[in-house]
């Protein structure tokens, strides 16, 4: 049986799952103005962060890529961009990296005179657009539509035993209807990268896995010294678990390793950077091009995106303290019978259906930092 | 002596307002954060993406930062939210428990259910808001003001109008016993030998060289070079020769007084007079770690308009030019620009200056808290763990 | 409104004054605050420096009370003050500056 959902078709043929109109702020000192916009409507979702100035080179060009990439998802409708004026990170750079395959506009403070004037113009601008999102009507389109992103956090071995034969039952049955599948490679799954360097057809994706597995220290400013680095090794616990975490995924060839927001250029499973910061691994997600998350916790998680429905999946819980926040707690039934209840609501989450963290209206945006400020 | 009416904190500091605010410690919380201060009008929310996945010296930089904002002088009182068995939360407790400053965590964990949490911090804070209102104002004077020294979206007249007044108004508090910090590593640059002569000893002269030399050579590690680049072709065309030229310009903010201490990011002077603080020339970040260091006021020029302010100090605006007053008053609260006019001198616009921090902190509002310019971010050292 | 001044000093140790407007070649220079009046040689822009004294070749150029660079020429009172007649200090000079305050890197 092919498996169909009910999405926004863009016209570069990707397709939403969602439908808003995303008010960006191109830097910090723009968001207090952006979110005012974005207030007025029930369609616009504000995406503010902390960046935007004083960056420098790579960490420049990741914030600017970050902004391109969230404002080019299919989930977002159209996007307005505001910006002050002065900053490093100019509104006229970002709509020239942005496709014109939807509406997109530019506004800054100090070109409209003050923030009154701005508040007035975005206002106007969203307006019209809110009139279109709501004439657009979802349309029934086949799973090779979806991007999923997999995000793992705070998850135990309890957890992953539990949870990864019904989430890796999913995950296979995307990857057969022809979907996209984009893990998060946290860092308790990079211990596994040896394994998982077995199951690549690509040399350079195989290269940096192993170099993962071996434990290379990540860079930070005190010592940064790009050529050489120190090997930290993982100790026999971490590498177990993360061989467990590997297995969420199958037994899938992996197509590629993306950095933050790289986009996938081929359907399958392919793995990504991630962090510890949950936001910022939504907010690399959204940008890629994602427009479902997929979240497994042993506690259930306490914000999702803000462009993105974050699915999250949990273990039965003693307390059900979370369950609220919960979509999906893994029962005793088979295995079976829950990958066919897993997809029947990812189904419904995509074409439509509010997530509990999307009624709770939990949603965030925020950049990852590979440098610093100045 | 100038005097104002604020409020005594059980620390002995005097704050200028009388927030009650709602910090989250993890990013994921930060939701939840300004739902909480949904939950009870004029609670101020102080959200950030800090306090997780940062390598140690962002760590410790975060600490200090949200230990500052929370036991500021201008905060009645303060409820984190926190998560499970919060490390960082802990971290503050412990560090503001001898002040006896309101403050207290709420933990989301697993074994309590949400609605259980957000009751507890919406009943917490409701208290910390009636508390507040009870607090009565005690006269203090200007030797207990600390005033931090900004300037952001420059223009090619900050260094002629705006920034000297602020200078003026500085050496004015500092000679009345009051203290000025000045911020922004960045601008130092190339003028840090003038600044390093005006130290009071060798020591602090040595300090602020030493603070130049390090974040010029963090900046070089990324491939950029600050002396080199700088002034840009667009100063060039707007009249200024060299970098020292350029510097001067920005540290004159300090105006003339005699450099007391140099301190890093977000601590708190312990000398009274002329400070300086290394912080980022990214203003927003710059600002957080001078409310933090324990300013309750900041001075921040602006020549192209930059509507930014903090969520626990006011920040007073002081536009550099004529023009921009006209276009963007909603914004600025000193027109420096009066003295291109020649309506005023730099010493007047000084004074001016001067009155208008003794009226914000008897509790007159600035431009940018009318606005609920609320903007928080932590200077970021290192990249996203 | 009418302009009581068309350049500042900001300092008065100053040699150098800025100009408020841009002021042509032959117009007069008034200061803010200073009585004498001297005669304007290139046009200045607004934002630009004019030298308000005699400054010899390699000699200090003051701004704000302090050194902001050498000039690299003769520059007469009236004249243009910029890139084509000053350079910025060199790192032996810089550190000149700071021994006589006993600072040292």
């Amino acid at each position: 049986m092919a498996y169909t959902f009910e999405g926004y078709l863009r016209k570069d043929g990707t397709v939403g799952t969602r439908n808003y109109i995303g008010v960006v702020s191109s830097v910090v000192c723009s968001s207090v103005i952006a979110k005012e916009i974005s207030d007025r409507f029930p369609k616009a979702i504000p995406i503010v962060h902390a960046n935007g100035c004083a960056q420098l080179g790579d960490d420049f060009q990741l914030t600017k890529n970050m902004l391109v990439g969230v404002a080019s998802n299919p989930n977002l409708h159209s996007a307005l961009l505001v910006g002050l004026g002065c900053e490093t990170n100019q509104v006229s750079g970002l709509l020239h990296s942005i496709p014109k395959t939807k509406p997109v506009k530019g506004i800054g403070i100090q070109q409209m005179a003050g923030g009154e004037n701005t508040v007035n113009r975005g206002v106007e601008i969203i307006g019209k657009w809110s009139n279109e999102v709501d004439e657009e009507k979802r349309e029934r389109l086949p799973l090779s539509n979806l991007t999923v992103g997999i995000v793992t956090i705070d998850t135990d071995e309890d957890t992953l035993r539990k949870v990864t034969p019904v989430v890796g039952g999913l995950i296979n049955l995307l990857i057969q209807n022809d979907a996209t599948v984009v893990m998060g490679l946290s860092e308790t799954l990079e211990p596994a990268g040896l394994l998982l360097a077995k199951r690549t057809n690509h040399e350079e994706v195989a290269n940096r896995l192993r170099k993962l597995g071996e434990g290379v220290e990540r860079k930070q400013w005190k010592e940064i010294k790009k050529e050489h680095s120190t090997v930290l090794g993982f100790t026999e616990e971490e590498k177990t678990f993360a061989i467990l975490e590997s297995e969420l995924t199958g037994a899938n060839p992996i197509n590629s390793l993306l950095n933050y927001n790289e986009k996938p250029q081929s359907k399958g499973l392919h793995l990504s950077s991630a962090t510890t910061n949950i936001v910022e691994t939504f907010s690399t997600m959204a940008s890629s091009g994602c427009n479902i998350v997929l979240v497994v916790s042993s506690r259930g998680i306490l914000t999702g995106s803000i462009a993105l429905p974050c699915m999250t999946i949990s273990p039965e819980s003693k307390s059900g303290a979370f369950d609220e926040l919960t979509d999906y707690i893994i029962t005793e039934e088979s295995t079976d019978v829950q990958v066919e209840k897993l997809m029947n609501e990812l189904i419904a989450i995509s074409s439509g259906k509010q997530t509990s963290l999307e009624k709770f209206e939990l949603g965030e945006f925020s950049i990852p930092h590979i440098g610093t400020t100045f | 002596m100038k005097t104002f009416e604020g409020y005594r904190r059980p620390n002995g500091s005097i704050g200028v307002r009388n927030h009650v605010i709602v910090i989250n410690t993890v990013g994921e919380l930060a939701s939840f954060t300004k739902k909480m201060a949904q939950l009870v009008p004029g609670v101020i929310p102080v959200v950030h993406q800090s306090g997780e996945a940062q390598f140690k010296e962002d760590y410790e930089q975060t600490i200090r930062t949200l230990k500052g904002t929370a036991g500021h002088p201008n905060v009645s009182g303060a409820l984190f939210l926190g998560m499970g068995e919060d490390k960082l939360a802990k971290e503050i407790e412990e560090l503001l428990k001898d002040e006896n400053h309101h403050i207290h965590v709420v933990y989301f964990n697993k074994d309590k259910p949400i609605t259980e949490v957000l009751k507890e911090g919406k009943e917490w804070l409701e208290k910390a808001m009636e508390r507040s209102k009870a607090e009565t104002k005690v006269t203090a004077d200007v030797t207990e003001l600390i005033i931090g020294l900004e300037c952001g979206g420059s223009d090619a007249w900050s260094g002629v109008t705006a920034n000297p007044a602020i200078g003026a108004c500085s050496d004015s508090i500092v000679r009345d016993g009051g203290t000025s910090i000045l911020a922004e590593t960045t601008e130092a640059i190339g003028a840090e030998h003038i600044l390093a002569q005006r130290a009071v000893n060798p020591e602090v002269g040595k300090k602020l060289l030493r603070v130049v030399k390090e974040y010029e050579n963090r900046i070089r590690a990324t491939g950029e070079d600050i002396r080199s680049a700088n002034p840009t072709p667009g100063n060039m065309a707007g009249g200024l020769t060299t970098l020292e030229e350029k510097s001067l310009g920005c540290i004159k903010k300090g105006g003339n007084s005699t450099l007391m201490e140099v301190i890093e990011y977000a601590k708190t002077p312990s000398e009274k007079g002329f400070i300086f603080m290394d912080t980022p020339g990214y203003d927003v970040e710059s600002v957080a770690g001078l409310a933090a260091g324990g300013a309750q006021i900041v001075l921040f020029s602006t020549g192209k308009g930059s509507p930014t302010g903090s969520p626990i100090v006011p920040v007073i605006k002081i536009g550099t030019n004529q023009r921009l007053y006209e276009i963007m008053s909603e914004h600025i609260d000193v027109n420096a620009g009066k003295i291109i006019e020649g309506l005023n001198t730099i010493e007047e616009i000084g004074e001016e200056i001067y009155g208008k921090v003794m009226t914000t902190a008897n509790g007159s509002i600035t431009a940018s808290e009318k606005h609920k310019n609320q903007e928080f971010a932590i200077w970021r050292l290192a990249e996203t763990k | 409104m009418e302009m009581k001044y068309n350049a500042l000093k900001l300092n008065v140790n100053d040699n150098v004054a800025v100009a408020l407007t841009n002021i042509k070649a032959g117009e007069m220079l008034s200061i803010q605050g200073v009585d004498e009046k001297l005669k304007v040689e290139d046009a200045i822009a607004y934002g630009h420096k004019v030298a308000t004294a005699y400054i010899g070749h390699e000699e200090k150029v003051i701004k704000y009370g302090e050194c902001m660079g050498m000039s690299t020429a003769e520059i007469h009172p009236g004249h243009h003050v910029h890139v084509f007649n000053v350079r910025g200090l060199n790192e032996e000079e810089r550190l000149s500056s700071l021994k006589e305050h006993a600072v040292s890197i």
